[in-house]
């Protein structure tokens, strides 16, 4: 966890980025599929709607 | 061939999990939502003999009928993913709350066959609009039974009883139970007012036809008065939600609200701010439109907007630079560098009431204005464009506050799946959990 020193440097905060990809890339998996499965639902609702 | 303890490559179970119950629980929403404000709408059809009411209640109700397969698809699979996934956790859930989950199932049943009741004898019932109306009502009340049974379950799994499981009282009644209801209750009313009004826009800027751009602009209208009135109570309620989770499970409280997750809250504010700056511009639009024009009532609520704008940036400032510490937004000395005007005490109570008050005013001078009437099928785009932002707002609202309640299982030194009972890799404990059997943990 970064924090301490002012100004912190641009090459911690990549490294600390870096080091925490593989949670920040199971969000955005996570978020992509909510959008995905959610968004799939309302089109299919809306085809649908408008006679299959 | 047995499946013993299956582990999904790469993302892991919970996204799973996730990635079935968020799309459920945004379509389980609104069909609540919906089965509440549709009845209504039809109720006010009736009693105002302005068909625009009933043909929104009408469409309204085909659309829940449809979306419901979705929904319930959603949500069989997900309890088929949790059976597979976490059968320790599920055998366990299962037991203490199988009346609940009984009683559940059947409100599913109820809530569809009166939808579907309502919809069909649309025509039929024709002159008996009354009992009609009832038929909705009924559904939408299944879909409120329905909502508040599974609070059970999940308020439990976030504060367990304070007594053994065996005391129905405290387990089915326990801590978070009554706030969550009383959020989510008014949460499902202004979900659905922003997407018919997102929805409305969307249709008006596409229409061509006069009386379709009458409809869709009032219909806007209609969706955000819902969803705006319902959205000035959920800092309050929501207060009261988080504070049982203070008394109750602290370690919850620190990591939402002071710890590692509390840029959730800011990005809330962010939401939340939107969606008032969106509602009160629009109202202070909408106000050019009044049959009867009303020039001090519109000063009145350019004033609002004002105030909405100042307390939303007071509501936006973060308390110190420990911003979102998961990606390296952590700057000066992260905690110890504190942000002035960002603090809760007595900032955020300012932002909170002060955006709660000026919105109650707003809303009932545009109400007052509602009674003399708009001319209908004038509003300019940018308006529209309100009404999209504030739909799609709530739908992220939804998503970021979802988030934040699960992800609170992470509080504390260990992992929950019920808080202080059941672990992520589904251990039982026993000490301290007050469902576990206490002879053999």
């Amino acid at each position: 966890m970064p924090g301490g020193a002012e100004g912190q440097p641009v090459m911690e905060a990549l490294a600390l980025l870096q080091s925490e990809l593989p949670g920040l890339v199971r969000f955005f998996i996570g978020l992509g599929l909510v959008v995905f499965v959610t968004g799939g639902s309302v089109l299919f609702t809306y085809w649908l709607s408008k006679g299959g | 061939v047995p499946i013993g303890d299956i582990q999904i490559p790469v993302i892991g179970k919970e996204i799973i999990i996730v990635m079935l119950v968020m799309p459920h629980i945004l379509i389980a929403t609104f069909v609540i939502g919906i089965t509440l404000i549709a009845p209504i709408s039809e109720y006010m059809g009736l009693i105002t003999k302005q068909p625009k009411y009933d043909r929104f209640a009408r469409n309204a109700a085909k659309f829940t009928i449809l979306i419901f397969v979705s929904g319930s698809a959603l949500a069989i699979t997900f309890i088929f993913a949790l059976i597979t996934l976490y059968p320790v956790f599920w055998s366990y859930l299962q037991n203490i709350f199988f009346w609940v989950l009984l009683a559940e199932a059947f409100m599913f049943v109820g809530e569809i066959a009166l939808v579907y009741a309502w919809y069909n004898a649309w025509d039929r019932m024709a002159y008996r609009k009354r009992l009609h109306v009832i038929f909705g009502f009924m559904a939408g009340l299944f879909g409120v039974t329905q909502m508040t049974l599974i609070n059970v379950v999940g308020s439990y799994m976030m504060t367990p009883s304070l007594a053994q499981a065996t005391d129905v009282g405290w387990t089915y009644l326990n801590p978070t139970y009554m706030p969550l209801n009383m959020h989510r209750f008014a949460g499902n009313l202004s979900f659905v007012g922003f997407l018919i009004a997102g929805w409305a826009a969307w249709r008006y800027l596409k229409s061509i036809q006069e009386n379709d751009r009458e409809y869709y602009d009032w219909m806007g209208h209609w969706g955000m008065v819902w969803g705006f009135a319902f959205l000035l109570l959920q800092p309050l309620l929501g207060y009261g939600y988080m504070k049982e989770i203070r008394e109750h499970s602290p370690a919850t409280f620190e990591y939402l609200m002071t710890g590692d997750k509390a840029w959730l809250f800011n990005l809330l504010m962010i939401e939340i701010s939107i969606m008032a700056v969106a509602s009160v511009g629009y109202f202070l639009h909408k106000l050019k439109f009044a049959v009867k024009p009303m020039p001090t009532l519109r000063n009145m609520t350019m004033g609002a907007l004002g105030f909405t704008a100042l307390f939303s940036a007071l509501l936006m400032i973060p308390s110190d630079m420990h911003l979102v510490p998961q990606i390296g937004l952590v700057f000066f000395d992260g905690t110890e560098t504190e942000i002035p005007l960002g603090a809760m005490y007595p900032w955020k109570y300012i932002g909170l009431i002060g955006m709660m008050l000026v919105g109650v005013v707003t809303l009932g001078l545009y109400l007052k204005a509602t009674g003399s009437g708009f001319h209908w099928g004038r509003a300019n785009r940018w308006s529209q464009y309100a009404l999209l932002a504030a739909a799609v707002t709530v739908v992220f609202t939804m998503m970021t506050m979802g988030y934040a309640r699960e992800t609170a299982r992470r509080a504390g030194e260990e992992n929950w799946l019920i808080r202080g009972c059941i672990t992520f890799d589904q251990r039982v404990v026993g000490e301290g959990c007050p469902a576990a059997p206490r002879d053999n943990p």
